[in-house]
């Protein structure tokens, strides 16, 4: 899989730098500061998604989520062996459909549940080990560890990466700094939507089938390019 | 990498100007250090009762003939009922999933509310706290009895002077932000010196920030039946 080569993690923290009066902030500080930016855009945007192909225990009522992954936070899709996906479900709609949910249990399971964002369900319980199951989930920021580890954001919202930092750097400072540098977290936030919103609107078939019960009450931004 | 208590502090001490270590100490005398771990327990708390972040589901035995049946110590909120009469899920027990409800409901359309096998509904409106009443009472034999129970439990475990400890497993790294973010507000909105409501304010809406993006994503695959969708982000003001 490709990964971006561009920037490392001490070319960002320099970016960063030239922005700010760089003695009042060590390196270790702009360094959380980096780490932070990159959780806080992973949760906006759900960036850092990943496939892995697993093994389910039988008889196991309830997995941990790192059974989806190591790093697993949020599961997207499952599908089977037979790349037959899984539908999703919840626990509302288990108790209304099937009152014995908990109990039953099935060699070929049709659906999955993700309770919380640390407990996996498989629906029926699987009776017997289910192979090569592929799950699709965006996991935690594996952030950088050493200074040469690379950013693995593109080029076109690092930027943004370095404004978030600036703006918690600022924030350290108080007063007038600190109440301009809200902008910077602003202009973060739109970032982060207009990704979404590019998301949003390649999902052709979601619209369609109106499954965006919420997007009457929370509007998004129309992305410009992708129509 | 899992975040721990002695991470968030250290950055918490950097916000506050204060030398970090790890929050072992306080220079400036201005905070405690159990002051600040009881913040960092409230505001984990908080976030994932207004989340449902991190649920736990456990089996626990019920109490027979008895509407009140005991949850565990660590409860916050409740997400879902089911009760087997016939012993436990490794028991071959069978489960029936057992729908909220209120005790209006429970007297208004329970006419006859003497034992049964399986209770119609359980209730929170009229239970004491750590536990649910069951809508009638069911009753077993022997210890057959059996809830598994699906809630939100309490997250802030951390000890008053930081020395390690981590969120608990499955609780992502990236989470973590949003509630130091709270632990922040609650410091700037101290009275007295320290006292600096802009900061405040500004850490109080990244707090609730991270409560709408857990929210957005966990609703969208868990507890409202539409597919996983991009979060909202709503604007920030400070």
């Amino acid at each position: 899989m490709p990964t971006y080569a561009t920037t490392t993690r001490a070319t960002l923290r320099s970016r960063i730098q030239e922005r700010l009066i760089s003695t009042f902030w060590t390196n270790t500080e702009i360094n959380a500061y980096i780490n932070e930016a990159l959780r806080v855009w992973n949760v906006c945007t759900g960036y850092n998604k990943n496939t892995y192909t697993n093994n389910f225990a039988a008889n196991t009522f309830g997995y941990s989520i790192s059974a989806a992954g190591t790093n697993a936070m949020f599961v997207l899709r499952v599908e089977n062996a037979a790349f037959r996906h899984l539908d999703p479900i919840t626990i509302k709609e288990l108790g209304n459909l099937d009152p014995n949910w908990v109990s039953n249990t099935s060699t070929s399971p049709t659906n999955w549940m993700q309770v919380g964002v640390n407990s996996l369900f498989i629906y029926p319980t699987p009776s017997t080990l289910q192979t090569g199951l592929t799950t699709y989930t965006i996991d935690t920021f594996q952030v950088p560890t050493q200074d040469s580890d690379f950013i693995q954001i593109g080029e076109e919202d690092l930027q943004y990466i370095v404004d978030y930092c600036v703006f918690i750097a600022r924030l350290k400072e108080g007063g007038k700094e600190a109440q301009e540098s809200v902008t910077l977290l602003q202009g973060f936030l739109l970032q982060a939507a207009k990704y979404n919103s590019k998301i949003l609107q390649t999902s052709l078939y979601k619209r369609v089938m109106g499954t965006f019960s919420t997007q009457t009450r929370n509007p998004k931004l129309e992305h410009q390019t992708v129509r | 990498m899992a975040v721990s208590d002695q991470n968030l502090t250290n950055e918490i001490q950097l916000h506050l100007l204060e030398p970090p270590n790890n929050g072992a100490s306080y220079q400036s005398l201005l905070y405690t250090t159990a002051e600040v771990a009881a913040r960092l327990n409230y505001r984990a708390n908080l976030f994932n009762l207004l989340t449902n972040s991190f649920v736990n589901f456990t089996e626990l035995p019920a109490t027979n003939n008895s509407k009140i049946q005991n949850l565990v110590n660590n409860f916050m909120d409740i997400i879902d009922v089911n009760y087997s009469a016939t012993g436990t899920l490794a028991g071959g027990g069978l489960y029936y999933s057992i729908p909220a409800g209120s005790s209006l409901e429970g007297d208004e359309f329970i006419t006859v509310q003497t034992a049964v096998t399986l209770p119609s509904l359980y209730t929170i409106d009229s239970s004491q706290v750590l536990t649910i009443n069951f809508f009638p009472a069911p009753t077993f034999t022997d210890s057959n009895g059996q809830m598994m129970v699906f809630y939100t439990p309490t997250i802030g475990v951390f000890p008053a002077v930081p020395n390690g400890t981590t969120f608990q497993s499955g609780f992502p790294d990236d989470l973590t932000p949003f509630i130091k973010y709270g632990v922040l507000a609650d410091l700037f909105n101290k009275s007295g010196e320290t006292h600096d409501p802009l900061r405040g304010s500004i850490c109080e809406g990244l707090f609730n920030l991270g409560i709408e993006l857990a929210r957005s994503w966990i609703s969208g695959s868990v507890f409202e039946p539409v597919a996983v969708q991009q979060p909202f982000i709503a604007p920030i003001n400070g």
